[in-house]
């Protein structure tokens, strides 16, 4: 089969310590903006699940869009900074130097991010910092739970023969949860830092979500039905546990009901592909012309088959 | 280190190539062989920090992804037990002619295994010493490819029992012609007396090369890593 994307591989950032692998349309393409910058889902490396990233960009790269997989610093096989940053410090510099490299070597000056849960966080905290992001796509981001969310996950773990031995004997996190909010309703002092934490979290995520959109940034939000420890378990989770935020109209909002949290089926896989695609079609571009074609595109610091005696970097034309 | 490309031009391989750190008079070189699928994912800090050992050891150590998996060229399900070895031996080619190696060892883990196994059996005169970490069973290597599409998954399942996959299953590896330096390395439990015939097996305990529950916090089998540099010193 004729393959209509190459792929190049990048060692890049301050130290070029950062690697990442850039899917570009072949040479006789032009290519389309935004780009896309593809981040890691927790310490998984940057094939993602079920190689689902690397579907991702041969497809988009495919479509005339290049697309960029790269590890945090620490992940894979990009070493660590070394430079005392915080891990979330230190995640939001190597997306900066991800977007720098392909703004120095594919003049990119429009980008989305698309993270999946810890990933998403990672866009979400970065995306309204730096003027080349125009959207994000946030796949299960953390969405605090809600009212009705414990209502779903109640009902459902108490169907379970052995979440009833959890829950008669005290143990498991309905008897924890339960007791805790009894306890709170009475006045007592949280004694969970997760409870503590809840409402500093609520605002740090309606705070992020209100800079993304008076950015305008786009967002595609998309939902997984989840497993029984999900993160959200409907749709409307996110608006009713950020009420301040004006979400309504102004993000696309799916939910995955039959996906699990990593897209374990084709299926589902398939449709989150034809969903992205479908919704970076549509981003409005305003700037800079791109490069005329994908051949004009990253000119070096490509990789290349080591000799006996070292020059790393090459740029493979082959096209698989 | 250097990331890059090699193979054919229909069968394009990544490659992670890290030169030996320390100088010894003879060239010695590690082609690590990763399992198949998730477990590719959730094993992939492990092999990296087994090369990371091998390199201040004196290994030249090349890890690589098998055609239609991880960051090589081919979709998610192309491929099958054959051509993966193929992958294998060309992946050898491309380590001796970077390194000048005459002759290479083997890593491999869980499907890795399966095939390092077949490979050396193959080509003996090519393979210095191997290590086979947790090879498969017949049951398990029939549905190795996790993740494949539906249909391929089906197939593979279809393979259960078939000689295809007894011949690169763990019991077959007792009667391969592997090299007299080939060690089975077992870490999740131990092995029952005569699986393995004259071969040497080691049992390493609570040392799987990753713990899906514990996969967040990075937690790597550094005894079952160095078991394995020891083993080819």
């Amino acid at each position: 089969m004729t393959r209509v994307f190459n792929e190049l591989v990048a060692q890049f950032g301050r130290s070029a310590s950062l690697m990442g692998i850039l899917s570009r349309p072949t040479p006789e393409l032009s290519i389309r903006r935004p780009a896309v910058v593809i981040l890691n889902t927790g310490i998984a490396h940057r094939v993602g699940h079920h190689r689902m990233y690397v579907t991702m960009a041969r497809e988009l790269a495919a479509s005339g869009y290049l697309a960029f997989r790269f590890d945090f610093s620490g992940i894979g096989d990009s070493a660590s900074r070394g430079d005392g940053l915080s891990q979330l410090e230190a995640h939001q510099a190597d997306v900066s130097e991800a977007l720098d490299w392909l703004t120095a070597s594919c003049d990119v000056n429009e980008a989305v991010l698309i993270g999946l849960c810890a990933g998403a966080d990672i866009a979400l905290n970065y995306g309204h910092s730096d003027k080349r992001v125009v959207g994000l796509v946030l796949l299960d981001p953390t969405i605090p739970p809600t009212a009705r969310f414990y209502a779903h996950y109640i009902g459902r773990r108490l169907t379970q023969l052995r979440s009833w031995w959890s829950f008669v004997s005290g143990r498991g996190r309905i008897w924890q949860e339960l007791s805790e909010r009894a306890r709170l309703a009475f006045g007592a002092a949280p004694t969970q830092p997760t409870s503590a934490d809840d409402h500093r979290i609520r605002s740090e995520l309606a705070q992020l979500y209100v800079k993304s959109l008076d950015r305008n940034l786009k967002l595609l939000i998309v939902l997984t039905g989840g497993p029984l420890e999900g993160r959200q378990s409907y749709r409307e989770q996110l608006f009713e546990a950020l009420p301040n935020v004006p979400f309504r109209g102004r993000v696309s909002l799916e939910h995955f009901r039959d996906a699990d949290h990593t897209f374990t089926s084709e299926n589902a896989r398939a449709r989150l592909q034809e969903l992205v695609l479908g919704w970076i079609k549509a981003i409005p571009i305003t700037h800079n012309p791109p490069p005329t074609s994908a051949g004009d595109a990253a000119s070096a610091a490509f990789g290349e088959r080591p000799s006996r005696g070292g020059a790393p970097w090459r740029e493979d034309h082959s096209g698989g | 280190m250097t990331s890059f490309h090699f193979g054919s031009r229909q069968r394009r391989l990544f490659g992670y190539y890290e030169p030996a750190q320390a100088n010894f008079s003879k060239v010695r070189a590690v082609l690590l062989c990763h399992p198949m699928g998730n477990e590719q994912i959730f094993a992939y800090r492990t092999m990296r920090q087994l090369a990371a050992r091998l390199v201040p050891s004196g290994f030249h150590v090349l890890r690589f992804d098998y055609f239609g998996t991880g960051d090589s060229y081919g979709d998610t399900g192309e491929g099958d037990l054959a051509s993966w070895c193929g992958d294998i031996e060309t992946a050898i080619e491309e380590l001796k002619e970077i390194t000048g190696a005459t002759k290479v060892n083997l890593a491999g883990l869980r499907l890795g295994a399966n095939l390092s196994g077949r490979v050396a059996d193959h080509r003996p005169k090519e393979i210095s010493k191997l290590i086979l970490w947790e090879p498969l069973a017949a049951d398990e290597l029939a549905v190795a490819g996790f993740g494949c599409p539906a249909a391929r998954a089906e197939r593979n399942l279809r393979l259960i029992g078939s000689d295809i996959v007894e011949g690169f299953a763990r019991g077959a590896i007792k009667t391969a012609l592997l090299p007299s330096s080939t060690l089975v390395l077992l870490t999740a439990r131990p092995p029952s007396p005569t699986e393995f015939g004259s071969l040497a097996v080691e049992y390493v305990a609570e040392a799987s090369a990753w713990i899906e529950e514990r996969l967040d916090t990075g937690t790597i089998p550094a005894e079952a890593l160095q078991r394995i540099v020891d083993w080819l010193q």
